[in-house]
């Protein structure tokens, strides 16, 4: 008994690592109706071990900015303009290859950016030049609206808003009487057949604003 | 005809671990990898992990600990690491095998789920290879102290086991680049050989001061975005193929060394390359050690 056992084991082992590894397989192609079946019936699972490799497809095309505009709550036309993403960078590119702490932030911010432009644009028309008007603040507004409930818009929105109060402390900003709101901007990068051209400016256009915040102290 | 093909490599599989060598020396460089990346980020660890992090957690099992237990772990963060640290220091020398193995596992997927932002390709395949590790008989070598052999149909069972382990490992690393591969192809700025250019141009990425003279020159840009594409669609097929192995290896070690330094991608790379030795045969890499050991312990080395 216990020697039959022990040669049916191995096959056990064997078909466990053949299914698996189909089951892998299929979780790291693009969209498929197999794919959306093991998903949809083992999403755990799918978390777990199934893993999404497209390094870079599609690459970035544009420049995202995140900037923090902070005003006095009583004269609301005295503005500070602090944008975030260029600085990061620069200070990246600047300690390379020692650049961790600079590496941590930079992902940190890049991920929240990219994360709330992907819920509040995912599946509605980007304010484009090609459309006129739906760069207008209400538009945005709007679609900003329609995911306001949305769990993941919310952690990534309450992750940039704490790291405006540490942008503020950095650069000595006294906070008494003041509100904050973001704003997310991109800019596309000098297109692959007009790369030599370096006098085109691409137009830097708005995709996430904020209401004003009260800044917590 | 399947039962007997499996039959076959249940069989063979069982005989001996194959990459004893290999997976021991992966065991090591890959706690080292994980020490190094706690040196690196020790300055920041307070906003990784700690209660001064800006970061709000997204929905998880640690951010659902009941009575305030993620204001805790935030708070005591430092303890975490303290023990992750002699977690990753008894892996390397092997004290605990696959209990260590499987808690040095837990703790990276627990610190992962802590800070899910700061989570990229070479964490995401890190955390992979330490799961296979648990199967994995990596204690032949580099170890504290070795255990008796064991021929016992218990052993055979463990050969197998830990060869299915390491075979995971390399299909991982062909998953990823096939899988990479298919999404490139299925991509317009990929199929018309721009995608390099707007990578390499993007600033987060821009590694050297040369990288704005190079996305230039639309050749080096067309080989580069279709030597991508080909790479990683023909290495996890031609891999398997003995007489292209070692053009196949050094070809990606100079792929990912390239986008360690254009790119400023680092440790994501070092992984990927640690586990090209697994596709190097065992013996081999064993007489390079032997070769290196007497370097080293030669008398006239210590005379001289």
């Amino acid at each position: 008994m216990k020697n039959a056992f022990s040669k049916i084991l191995p096959f056990f082992f064997i078909t466990g690592f053949i299914l698996y590894w189909i089951s892998i397989f299929i979780l790291a192609m693009p969209p498929n109706v197999v794919k959306g079946f093991i998903t949809d019936r083992a999403p755990r699972y799918t978390s777990l071990f199934g893993n999404s490799w497209n390094f870079f497809a599609p690459p970035y095309t544009y420049y995202n900015r995140l900037y923090y505009i902070i005003r006095e709550k009583a004269h609301p036309n005295k503005v500070d303009t602090i944008e975030v993403i260029e600085n990061i960078s620069k200070q990246k590119q600047h300690n390379a290859p020692f650049n961790q702490k600079e590496n941590i932030i930079d992902h940190l911010i890049n991920h929240d950016v990219g994360m709330i432009i992907y819920i509040v644009w995912n599946d509605k028309k980007r304010p484009s030049e090609s459309e006129p008007g739906t760069t207008d603040s209400t538009y945005i507004a709007n679609a900003i609206a329609a995911v306001a409930e949305n769990s993941n818009y919310l952690n990534s929105k309450a992750t940039l808003f704490s790291y405006g109060n540490v942008v503020l402390k950095e650069n000595k900003i006294d906070t008494a009487g003041k509100e904050i709101k973001i704003v997310i901007t991109q800019t596309k990068i000098n297109p692959f057949k007009n790369m030599s051209d370096t006098t085109s400016l691409q137009k830097e256009i708005i995709f996430i604003e904020t209401s004003y915040n009260p800044i917590k102290r | 005809m399947i039962i007997e093909h499996m039959g076959y490599y249940a069989d063979k599989l069982q005989q001996k671990n194959y990459k004893s060598f290999y997976l021991s020396f992966l065991r090591v460089a890959i706690s080292i990898w994980l020490l190094k990346e706690v040196v690196i980020n020790w300055s920041a660890m307070d906003i990784l992990y700690g209660s001064s992090t800006f970061v709000t957690l997204k929905s998880n099992l640690i951010s659902r600990i009941p009575g305030g237990g993620l204001t805790l772990v935030r708070t005591y963060y430092l303890w975490v690491i303290e023990f992750y640290i002699i977690v990753i220091l008894l892996n390397i020398l092997g004290i605990g095998r696959w209990f260590t193995a499987l808690l040095l596992f837990l703790m990276v997927d627990f610190l992962e789920k802590m800070n899910t932002s700061f989570v990229n390709g070479g964490d995401k395949m890190v955390r992979l290879i330490l799961l296979y590790m648990i199967f994995a008989n990596s204690y032949q070598y580099f170890v504290l102290y070795k255990n008796r052999k064991e021929v016992s149909e218990k052993g055979k069972l463990k050969n197998l086991i830990s060869n299915l382990a390491a075979v995971s490992i390399m299909l991982q690393l062909c998953v990823a680049y096939f899988g990479s591969g298919i999404a490139k192809i299925n991509d317009t700025f990929w199929l018309n050989g721009e995608a390099t250019y707007y990578a390499l141009s993007m600033e987060r990425f821009v590694g050297t001061s040369l990288n704005k003279y190079i996305v230039q020159q639309k050749w080096i840009d067309y080989l580069t975005n279709y030597g991508t594409i080909i790479f990683e669609l023909f290495f996890p097929i031609l891999i398997w193929i003995k007489k292209m192995r070692k053009p196949l290896l050094i070809t990606g070690a100079i792929f990912h060394m390239c986008i360690y330094i254009f790119m400023m991608i680092y440790g994501f790379e070092i992984v990927f390359i640690l586990i090209y030795g697994l596709f190097l045969p065992n013996k081999m890499l064993v007489d390079f050690s032997q070769k290196i050991k007497s370097f080293f312990w030669k008398e006239e080395f210590f005379k001289a």
